[in-house]
């Protein structure tokens, strides 16, 4: 199956467009590298919604959605400068989720014409246009939610989930197309039936619908809060732009080189991690790219640590006094006003610049201050809400902005490896429900985001190699994660089996035998382990496992 | 448009029905009667007896005619169920060469399906008599509780009848279909059908715009009118050995007026409080004295009796409703389907468990035969706007190492569907596996059906466990399982359709559908001569009545005394020619007898003078 790759078009106007603030969201994602599956992924849109916005794109002439093997990046420029706002890209809910799903064809139309010789099947008893809805709904089968695919709305009751199923069904189910020549339509008619079956299955069981409903939640809040996370940088940037257009504005007229009239620190320089962050969805970016900042865990609960952290966070984190213009990272776009030369210049000239210039860097000291302690009020107050990746972008953008403010380095340091910690456990539960539902190749990428979040436990890099191994994914992946659990948790036979089943699977046949012995070693007490450790070295003995 | 019709199968009657311009009706048959008793039987001269006839025979020729023959279809000659139907049938059950069941009627032995057909194709000629126009698919109903082998034998009986089934549909959903058909209903609907043979129960929901969707289904195929009447012979059998010290149960003819009677009395007392069973000289003691039997046999004491049948019927319905995860309150109707469901005690216990009324709305007897008729005309016809979402009744999966029975497809899953799962070698150096494909819910697999099986080889030799082979079972929507095993390593894939086994090979079921077909086109030659014969005899019967009168008038011309010759001549030349069934020979003397029989008539009406 082949998915489109968005590339931006070069030379395009993008601010001249009429873009609303969900296109322009998109636009920013789109380095004609990323398909149209991942950047639903990325993004959160529904992928019917999705396919509309690219749809509407291309038509304005923004983007070209090619096929095959991805372009060159696009140049950088094309990017839009400031991210939109982007919870006006998160779709609510419910509704517009509804809306995109119940349109499939919506992406493509024509689109799958283009790759799918099923299309054009000869001796196939159906109409154009129902070819047409079986591929596209086929294609697109994998990348939508049980609501989605229904066309429901995820507070939908079990009468409207009945309904719709009861809407869809006959459309699907192989008696409408009773003794018909359907070629290869017939099984993926089947598999879509099946699907559609599924999804009414698990949305009408009370139970099922509740460790579904967790496990989307828990997903898309996985997704909001690693996107919040990765967003800081660009905040930080924002942030000091913001800080500067201030302090110009302090200084008032005195120097009209300087652009007039830039946002107020309250407005522009608010953050938007905290407000954001307080609906279930957040923006979608691209997750796991969490990186703590302190690779060592202790080992106490995440539960006591959190605790811990909130204790010492609101004892009073002390006031931000030492500041200096060092502190400010970075190169500053909108550099505060150059002091003039004095050569060739009058002494009074160069004084008043001397005196503006002071005036300058006491405005923006005063309102670096200010931001200083703006964000670390927004980062208790986010830590009190549970809120915490808000937090940890507050407190790294505080600490941002004073660097050489140690307590505040480590708060941020702190707070931050309690989003990852929250983060991994996010993972841990969208993992799980993908294990249980043998979906390897999700649980894979969720896995190694809990391996991100956690560097210290060893059962998510086992779990992790696992579900590589079983997804039939990167097999040097699987022995790296394997290893580290091995490494982590030495006397657990299983991660030694594990190991074992990758080196297998890498065609290393020795080490493999070696893991083998030392998890029989290791499980001499256990007769499950026992059993299972025997079985793993019959299987193992010619190399081959998975 | 090729008309389909429905056919309802049953243990003791069976019932055809079609769709005519969009209302399902039931074609009579040749009596006018709406059901067919699904017996057949041999006569002394050879000639085979199917329905009413059949039954009103039964009596004298009891160990020639097979009655309830779908409780031994698709069962093996070793299952418990033949064993004990041995027991009390009055035919002879045999074993079949493939371990099957064959029953022997006269000098000759038939298979379950071949007596089966038989009733078939007595329906399929009722349909054509009907419609008169040939008829060749139709839908076929069984107990949804039935497995795959039991489908594929009732399959092939229709084969073997001359028709192509295109549907096998279960007895309750196709009872729900003509429930709903054309009725904007959207409810939770409970079917309860206990028949002859078996007892079924589903759940059903049924939605917008034509969709009947089964949430459980569940039944015994074993339970039904039959075991009813068994408990009431018993009784008889029971209070006749007290009462003389004579087993009824020696004499197969004693036994099938006790069937008989048992049965009268039961269905009597669905409508009265007590009732007389009275059989005069039902068997002869050691000394050669007639014995009679006469017994009163009480509605309370026949519930008595049968208390724990419907005892078990409730235990049943209360395990569905728990599969289908619905509370009692949930079911918003509840159809009765089966004769036996007109017993007051029966309605009683459903009245109890589901707490409401039960529908009076359909025949119980009619109901699934149009309810299979319109199931044939929705799968022809594109714009009849009606979906039927079935569910597997049994799980599927195969026996692994050790005799367990490794589930793949659970009980009530929606079909079609798919499923795989990794199975592994069990022994070292193991080259082939056999893959048993098991139906059923036990835990050990010996007590499942088993449906098939196939031997994948080919394998590489190597230590158990370490070939690893992936099973994917499928079912259609026609119900048909397909296995596909796939050895993991090698890519090597053996497949197959589980055609599960009737008990019958491809050939013999192609032989016998032969040898229907040339009964059939006997049959046809002889209704024919029938006819033609009721017509020669009716002209012979008037002309002969008229003779005395006919000869006073004309015995005093040579002309007259001719004629009157000639008219002996013919009808008696007509007589031999019936005799000898020469059909070509009777056709031909029709004409002269009708111009004799005109003459007559016109002899007689002339006024005399």
């Amino acid at each position: 199956m082949s998915i489109r790759v968005p590339r931006l078009r070069p030379g395009c106007d993008i601010k001249s467009l009429p873009l609303i603030p969900a296109e322009a969201f998109l636009l920013s994602r789109i380095d004609g590298t990323v398909n149209e599956r991942d950047l639903a992924l990325i993004t959160g849109l529904d992928p019917g919604a999705l396919g509309a916005i690219l749809e509407r794109l291309c038509g304005l002439g923004a983007l070209d959605l090619g096929d095959g093997a991805p372009a060159a990046r696009a140049p950088a420029t094309a990017r839009p400068a400031p991210s939109p706002p982007a919870a006006a890209a998160r779709p609510a809910p419910s509704a517009p989720l509804a809306e995109g799903a119940r349109t499939p064809p919506a992406p493509a139309p024509g689109a799958a014409s283009r790759h799918d010789p099923a299309l054009s099947e000869e001796g196939v008893e159906l109409s154009p246009e129902k070819r047409q809805r079986i591929l596209d709904l086929f294609h697109k089968l994998e990348d939508l939610s049980h609501y989605e695919l229904l066309g429901i709305g995820e507070q939908a009751e079990k009468k409207q989930i009945k309904s719709a199923y009861y809407a869809l069904a006959p459309e699907f189910h192989p008696d409408t197309y009773f003794r018909k020549q359907l070629g290869s339509y017939k099984q993926k008619i089947e598999v879509i039936f099946n699907r559609i079956t599924l999804a009414h299955d698990v949305l009408t069981s009370k139970s099922k619908r509740v460790e579904y409903d967790d496990y989307i939640e828990q997903s898309r809040q996985n997704r909001s809060m690693a996107a919040l996370i990765e967003q800081t940088s660009s905040d930080i940037a924002t942030v000091v732009s913001a800080l500067d257009a201030s302090a110009r504005a302090m200084v008032g007229d005195a120097e009209p080189s300087a652009p007039a009239g830039p946002p107020a620190p309250d407005r522009a320089g608010e953050p938007r991690a905290p407000a954001v962050i307080t609906g279930p969805g957040g923006p979608l970016a691209a997750a796991g790219a969490v990186r703590p900042s302190s690779p060592s865990m202790p080992a106490v609960s995440l539960q006591e640590r959190r605790e811990q952290l909130a204790r010492k966070l609101s004892g009073g984190l002390r006031r931000p006094s030492s500041m200096t213009m060092q502190a400010v990272t970075g190169p500053l776009p909108g550099a505060p006003p150059s002091a003039p030369s004095s050569e060739g210049r009058s002494p009074e000239s160069v004084r008043a610049a001397e005196v503006l210039r002071s005036r300058y860097d006491a405005a923006r000291i005063e309102a670096l201050r200010l931001q200083i302690e703006r964000y670390v009020t927004l980062g208790k107050g986010a830590l009190e809400r549970k809120d915490y990746a808000g937090a940890a972008n507050a407190y790294r953008i505080a600490a941002s902005l004073d660097q050489a403010d140690e307590d505040l380095q480590r708060a941020s340091a702190e707070t931050q490896q309690l989003a990852a910690t929250v983060l991994a456990e996010g993972y841990l539960k969208q993992a799980e429900y993908e294990e249980n539902h043998e979906r390897w190749e999700d649980a894979a990428i969720s896995y190694a985001k809990v391996c991100a979040g956690r560097p210290e436990e060893a059962l998510p890099h086992e779990r992790a190699a696992y579900a590589i191994l079983k997804a039939g994914g990167n097999v040097r992946k699987a022995v790296e994660l394997a290893r580290r659990a091995v490494e982590l948790g030495p006397e657990a036979p299983e991660y030694r089996l594990t190991l074992a089943r990758a080196y297998a699977a890498a065609g290393l046949a020795k080490s493999a035998n070696g893991e083998i012995a030392r998890a029989a070693e290791l499980a001499r007490n256990d007769a499950r382990m026992r059993e299972l450790v025997a079985q793993v070295r019959e299987q193992a003995r010619n190399g081959k496992l998975i | 448009m090729e008309r389909v019709i429905g056919i309802d199968l049953g243990t003791t009657n069976s019932c055809v029905a079609i769709v005519e311009e969009g209302v399902p009706t039931v074609i009579p048959n040749r009596g006018g009667y709406k059901t067919t008793p699904s017996m057949v039987a041999i006569t002394e001269a050879g000639k085979r007896l199917v329905g009413h006839i059949a039954k009103r025979q039964a009596i004298t020729n009891a160990e020639n005619t097979v009655y309830a023959a779908k409780r031994l279809i698709g069962r093996k000659w070793s299952s418990p169920q033949v064993k004990n139907a041995i027991l009390t049938a009055s035919y002879k059950i045999v074993e079949g060469p493939h371990g099957d069941v064959r029953i022997q009627l006269r000098d000759k032995t038939y298979s379950v399906p071949e007596i089966s057909a038989m009733v078939l194709q007595e329906m399929k000629l009722f349909a054509e008599d009907y419609l008169n126009e040939p008829v060749s698919k139709a839908v076929i109903t069984v107990p949804a509780y039935f497995n795959d082998n039991q489908r594929q034998a009732t399959k092939d009986a229709g084969t073997i009848a001359g028709l192509d089934v295109i549907r096998i549909v279960n007895e309750p959903t196709a009872a729900a279909l003509a429930y709903g058909f054309g009725k904007q209903v959207e409810k939770t609907i409970a079917v309860f059908d206990l028949g002859g043979g078996t007892f079924d129960i589903s759940v059903l929901e049924i939605g917008a715009g034509g969709v009947f969707k089964v949430i459980a289904t569940a039944g015994d195929t074993f339970l039904g009118g039959e075991d009813f009447d068994a408990r009431v012979i018993d009784w008889l059998v029971q209070g006749f050995k007290e009462q003389f010290d004579v087993d009824l149960r020696q004499d197969r003819m004693a036994l099938q007026r006790l069937k008989d009677a048992a049965e009268k009395a039961k269905c009597e007392l669905s409508g009265v409080l007590e009732t007389e069973i009275n059989l005069p000289f039902i068997i002869s003691n050691a000394r050669n004295e007639a014995l009679h039997l006469q017994r009163t046999l009480s509605r309370a004491m026949l519930e008595q009796l049968c208390e724990d049948l419907v005892e078990r019927c409730v235990e049943i319905c209360s395990q569905t409703l728990e599969d289908a995860r619905l509370e009692r309150d949930e079911v918003e109707e509840v159809i009765l389907v089966g004769g036996m469901t007109r017993m007051p005690r029966v309605q009683e216990a459903v009245r109890d468990f589901f707490e409401r009324e039960p529908c009076k709305g359909v025949h119980p007897d009619e109901v699934v035969a149009l309810g299979a008729g319109v199931q044939g005309a929705a799968l022809v016809d594109e714009t009849k706007q009606m979906i039927l979402l079935d569910v597997t009744p049994h799980a599927l999966g195969i026996m692994t190492f050790g005799s367990n029975f490794e589930e793949l497809i659970p009980q009530n899953t929606t079909v079609p569907t798919s499923r795989s799962k990794i199975f592994t070698t069990s022994r070292d150096n193991q080259t082939a596996v056999k893959i048993l494909v098991m139906q059923g819910e036990h835990q050990n697999a010996t007590e499942n059906e088993l449906l098939g099986e196939f031997i994948l080889t080919g394998l590489r030799r190597a230590p158990k466990g370490q070939v690893e082979i992936e099973v994917t079972f499928e079912i259609n929507s026609d119900g048909i399982v397909s296995v596909l095993a796939k050895d993991l390593e090698t890519g090597q894939l053996q497949s197959i359709q589980v055609t599960a086994s009737s008990g019958l090979t491809k050939e013999e079921v192609g032989e016998m559908m032969e040898a229907a077909k040339e009964y059939l086109v006997d049959r046809r030659a002889s209704d024919q001569f029938e006819g033609v014969r009721q017509e020669a005899e009716k002209l012979i019967a008037e002309i002969e009545r008229m003779f005395p009168q006919v000869e006073q008038i004309v015995a005093s011309s040579d002309f007259g005394r001719d004629a009157i010759g000639k008219a002996r001549g013919i009808v008696e030349r007509s007589r031999q020619a019936i005799s000898r069934r020469d059909m070509a020979i009777v056709k031909e003397h029709i004409e002269a007898l009708s111009r004799t029989h005109r003459m007559f008539k016109g002899v007689v009406a002339r006024p005399q003078g």
